[in-house]
Order: structure tokens, then C-alpha cells, then sequence
């Protein structure tokens, strides 16, 4: 066979991979939006649920996802901000910190939820509440958010640093004024892919924030996320499934527009600020 | 030469939030090793891992069945994820076309965007009516294991992916300048050269696919069995976590937690074969 030859034949073949993962995405999202348009109206946004979410809405359940999404990115916030920028601007090697968030990044997140049901929720005191829910993902989320912190203070020229300090620039000052600007885009999307992994996140939340339907009042109060809410309207309630579709259209719809917006934020935001 | 006083400052103030973002996964091993201990004292680790007998109710807590679940529905999963994986990351890369490329790297990345209890969900509407009528009650290994494949196929490709990227573009223009197809510059130096970033993404999948919970608790089936066949249902450890803990207390529990141990081992022995298997990747 000529190269040309075995390159044509390659490409069919291996084109099957990029092939069958445009196939599930389109395949996926028709299931879903298919079998869950229909039953997606402001009432169903907005209510709570009946008979046990077979009938009524699922507005208990995004309050308790931004109650959570809120707290987790909160806290994930500063700790992420602070150990990326430390790893990138003030640390050598730093193998341990490195190697503890390849650890971290790789714990299964039911780990993480029987680690928060031990550490926030009993040993803490907080119980079953969006508080421990919340905490709980942010330790989940750290790892990503320091290494996307990071990535994106590197990705800032040198010729800056070099600048700061032959302008005799503090490092805080360098950083405040000049590298956080400069990294701004990148630190937005990853707050936006922080935020993807957390909408997505049900077996964290299972022995940590509960399942309660009810609307939640605060950050003590337990609450069902929307994703938990889908494995609890599929599995635990007979006749749920058409309910459980329609709350995954809703939850796919948001992290879409948040993987898009993560996509896009960037050159936006770089754009504003010049 | 000295830092200025506030560049020190500067640095002792952040190192804390870096201690606590290094304590964490000690925080995690620490609190559930500690809620796993009971168990391990009364029964013993090797009865824990070594009995295929699971009878809380009568105080046995054997989870072997449980660690051939997972292992079992996560080698089907690679088996099935790895090749795609690969095809997909040497293709873009080198095989198609900027437009086919760029729409498989946004499936890919909207792929891995989509909740596992979605995937589950998705798995028990589209394939589990199929399967119900010949193979009751539907659910089992080989449903289990190709979603899995389709959850950590993602996380595999666009490690592979990144792993053909760094493969030095010149050499690929030698081999082509030969006259020699991509084909032959995939053998000749992509995989050579990119294999053990591959190795590596393959063991990323893996551990994807070992702690992966919701989907597998949809569709296992989740009695204690052992995985003997495609229909047959069986338990993961995660799935034994997920399905018990909510009315489990005392040794019960604590073995529930030691579950939870054993994950958390097996994926730390990944992550360190990863960091072993690929020297000069850790920046």
C-alpha cells in the first residue's frame, strides 16, 4: 500500500473516535430535549413539586443549586485564588501541594460526600444543610480552580514581572494592579468551569445537604439539588422518569450556556478591558 | 539579596491558603480512615477484602464481590473508551480536517460537561426498554459498562489529545518530507514519543471510571453479587456506599467508610503510577 493509501484508510478508521463522540452529543441532547421539552414551562421553573415531583415544579430544587453553587464557589473562591497565585508567582517545585491536588482532583466524589457527612456535617455540627452541601464541593472543586489560577497567571507575558521589579513594583502591587487584570479572562472561565462541575454534582450532595423537597429557607436548612433531584425523580419515585427528563433538560441548558460562556468569557472580557 | 519586607510579608500571607489547600486530601484520607477503623479492628482488613460474604444484618462484611464490580464494569469501560480515546486524539490531530477537528474537541468538551446522573438517565430511557423484555429487569454489566465508556471517554480523549500535541510538530514534517504518509508519522514517531502521555490518559479514564457513582447506581442493579455475565447485576464499591449509607449505623457504617478507603487507595495508586509513568509532567 502507498502512504496515501494507508493514510485514507486511517482516516476512516480512526475517524470512528471523533465520529461517535459528535454521534452521543447530538444523540444525547435530542433524548433529552425530546423527551423533556414538553413538560418545561415558567410554572414547572417555578413551583414546588406535588405528589412527589410527578406533578408541579422544581423551583425548591434550583433554589438549593444556587444556594450550593453560591457557597461552594465562595469558598473555593479565595483558598483557589490564593494557592494558584502562590504556586505560580512565590513557590519552587512545590511537589507536595502539586501532588496533593492530583490526589485530590482524583477522589471519587462519593468520597467527598461521605468526607463531608464526617467532617462538616457531624464533626463541625452543620447537619444536613446546604452550608455542609456547599463547603463540601468546594474541597471538591479546589483543585481545579488553583490549577486553572495558576495556568492563568503563567499565561501572563514575564516581561511584566521583569518590568514590576525593575520599576521596584511590591509583588502584591505587581500582582494587584498588573497580573490579576492581566489574568482576569482566564480566572473568569475557570470560575465558569468551577461552576459546571458544580451543577453537575449529585453524590457529593447526597449525605451532605439531604433531599428535602422543601424550599429552603437559609444556608442550614438541607435542600435537593436539581441533579440529585433527576436520580430521585428516576429511581426513587415510580412514574417519575418524564419529570426526571425534564429537570435534566433544565440542568444541561445551564451548563451549556456556562460551558459557552466559559468559551467566550475570555475574549469578551479581554476585549472590555482594553 | 533580600526580598523587600512587604514581598515577604506578601508570601506569608498567602502560604497559609496553600497549607490548606495541601491539608485537604489528609483532611479527606484522615476523617474517613478514622470513621473506617472500627470495622477493620473488629473484622480485620483481610476478612474486609477478602470474603465475598456481605451480610450487615448479621455482621459480615466481606466486599469482594463489590471490588469485582467495579474492576470488572471498569476494564469493559476502557476497553471500549481506550481505542476510541486514541483514534479520536490521533485523528485531530492529525488526520482531519480544522472544522471536523474543532466540532469533535466541543462534543468532547460538552461531553464531559454532562452530569453522570444525566448519563444514567439517559442509559435507563434509551437502552434499559430495549434490553428489558429478553433480559429482565434490564439493568447489568454490559449496560453499565458501555456508559461508562461513554462517561470516561472525554476525560481519556482530551488527555490523549493533549498528549499528541506535545509531540514535536518537526519531527512529524521529517517523516511526511520523506514522502511518507501521517500514518506512517504516527508509528514512526507519535506514538512513540506520545505513549506515555497516552499510558497516562488511560490510567485518568480508569480512575474516572473506578469512582464514578451515579450512573453505575442507576444501572448495576446493585444486588451483591458477583459481575457473571452482561445481564447480570451486580454492586460497585461505590454503588455499596451509595446504597446503604443512608440507613447504615455502628459497624455497618464504619464498613461503609472502609469502602470509601478502599477508593480512595485504589485511586491514589493510580495517580502515583500516573506521576511515575510520566517523567517531566508535572509542571
Amino acid at each position: 500500500m502507498t502512504p496515501a493509501a494507508r493514510d485514507r484508510v486511517a482516516r476512516v478508521v480512526l475517524g470512528a473516535g471523533p465520529a461517535a463522540a459528535i454521534a452521543l452529543v447530538v444523540g444525547i441532547a435530542w433524548h433529552v430535549a425530546a423527551g423533556g421539552a414538553g413538560a418545561v414551562d415558567w410554572e414547572f421553573l417555578v413551583a414546588g413539586p406535588r405528589s412527589a415531583g410527578r406533578e408541579g415544579g422544581i423551583g425548591p430544587m434550583i433554589a438549593a443549586t444556587g444556594w450550593v453553587l453560591a457557597i461552594g464557589v465562595g469558598a473555593a473562591l479565595p483558598l483557589g485564588l490564593g494557592a494558584g497565585t502562590w504556586l505560580a508567582e512565590l513557590s519552587g517545585p512545590a511537589r507536595l501541594l502539586r501532588g496533593a491536588l492530583d490526589v485530590l482532583s482524583a477522589v471519587p466524589s462519593i468520597v467527598f460526600g461521605l468526607f463531608g457527612m464526617a467532617f462538616f456535617c457531624e464533626a463541625l455540627g452543620m447537619g444536613w444543610s446546604l452550608l455542609s452541601g456547599g463547603l463540601t464541593v468546594a474541597v471538591m472543586i479546589l483543585p481545579l480552580f488553583v490549577r486553572l489560577t495558576e495556568a492563568g497567571l503563567r499565561g501572563v507575558s514575564s516581561d511584566y514581572r521583569a518590568a514590576g521589579a525593575a520599576l521596584g513594583l511590591p509583588r502584591w502591587a505587581l500582582l494587584r494592579r498588573v497580573l490579576l487584570p492581566e489574568a482576569a479572562p482566564a480566572l473568569a472561565a475557570a470560575l465558569l468551569l468551577a461552576t459546571g462541575r458544580v451543577l453537575s454534582e449529585s453524590a457529593v450532595l447526597l449525605f451532605t445537604a439531604g433531599a428535602s423537597t422543601r424550599m429552603p429557607t437559609g444556608p442550614m436548612a438541607p435542600g435537593r439539588v436539581l441533579a440529585l433531584h433527576v436520580y430521585q425523580m428516576a429511581i426513587e419515585v415510580p412514574g417519575g422518569q418524564p419529570r426526571a427528563t425534564a429537570t435534566s433538560l433544565v440542568l444541561l441548558a445551564t451548563i451549556l450556556v456556562t460551558t459557552a460562556l466559559a468559551r467566550l468569557a475570555p475574549a469578551a472580557i479581554a476585549r472590555l478591558a482594553r | 539579596m533580600r526580598r523587600p519586607l512587604s514581598d515577604r510579608a506578601f508570601a506569608l500571607c498567602l502560604a497559609p491558603l496553600a497549607a490548606v489547600a495541601t491539608a485537604c486530601p489528609v483532611l479527606v484520607a484522615a476523617f474517613v480512615a478514622n470513621n473506617a477503623a472500627p470495622v477493620l479492628v473488629a473484622v480485620g482488613p483481610m476478612a474486609f477484602l477478602g470474603s465475598s460474604h456481605w451480610a450487615p444484618t448479621s455482621g459480615e462484611y466481606g466486599v469482594l464481590p463489590m471490588v469485582a464490580g467495579t474492576l470488572t464494569s471498569s476494564a469493559l469501560a476502557m476497553a471500549l473508551a481506550g481505542p476510541a480515546a486514541l483514534a479520536y486524539g490521533l485523528h485531530v490531530n492529525l488526520f482531519a480536517g480544522r472544522a471536523f477537528a474543532t466540532s469533535a474537541r466541543l462534543a468532547i468538551g460538552v461531553l464531559a460537561g454532562i452530569p453522570s446522573v444525566l448519563y444514567g438517565l439517559v442509559a435507563l430511557t434509551a437502552i434499559v426498554p430495549h434490553l428489558v423484555r429478553d433480559h429482565p429487569p434490564g439493568l447489568g454489566v454490559a449496560v453499565t459498562a458501555v456508559t461508562l465508556a461513554v462517561m470516561v471517554l472525554p476525560t481519556a480523549a482530551a488527555a490523549v489529545d493533549a498528549a499528541v500535541q506535545q509531540v514535536d510538530p518537526g519531527s512529524i514534517v521529517a517523516v511526511r518530507a520523506l514522502g511518507l504518509g501521517a500514518w506512517d508519522a504516527v508509528r514512526a514517531v507519535v506514538l512513540p514519543s506520545a505513549g506515555p502521555g497516552i499510558r497516562s490518559a488511560m490510567l485518568l479514564g480508569l480512575g474516572r471510571a473506578l469512582g464514578e457513582t451515579m450512573a453505575v447506581l442507576m444501572l448495576a442493579g446493585n444486588t451483591v453479587a458477583w459481575p457473571s455475565g452482561p445481564f447480570a447485576t451486580f454492586r460497585t464499591l461505590t454503588g455499596n456506599v451509595a446504597v446503604e449509607m443512608a440507613y447504615a449505623t455502628g459497624l455497618h457504617r464504619s464498613a461503609l467508610f472502609a469502602t470509601a478507603l478502599l477508593l480512595l487507595v485504589l485511586v491514589t495508586a493510580i495517580v502515583a503510577a500516573q506521576a511515575s509513568r510520566t517523567p517531566g509532567a508535572e509542571a
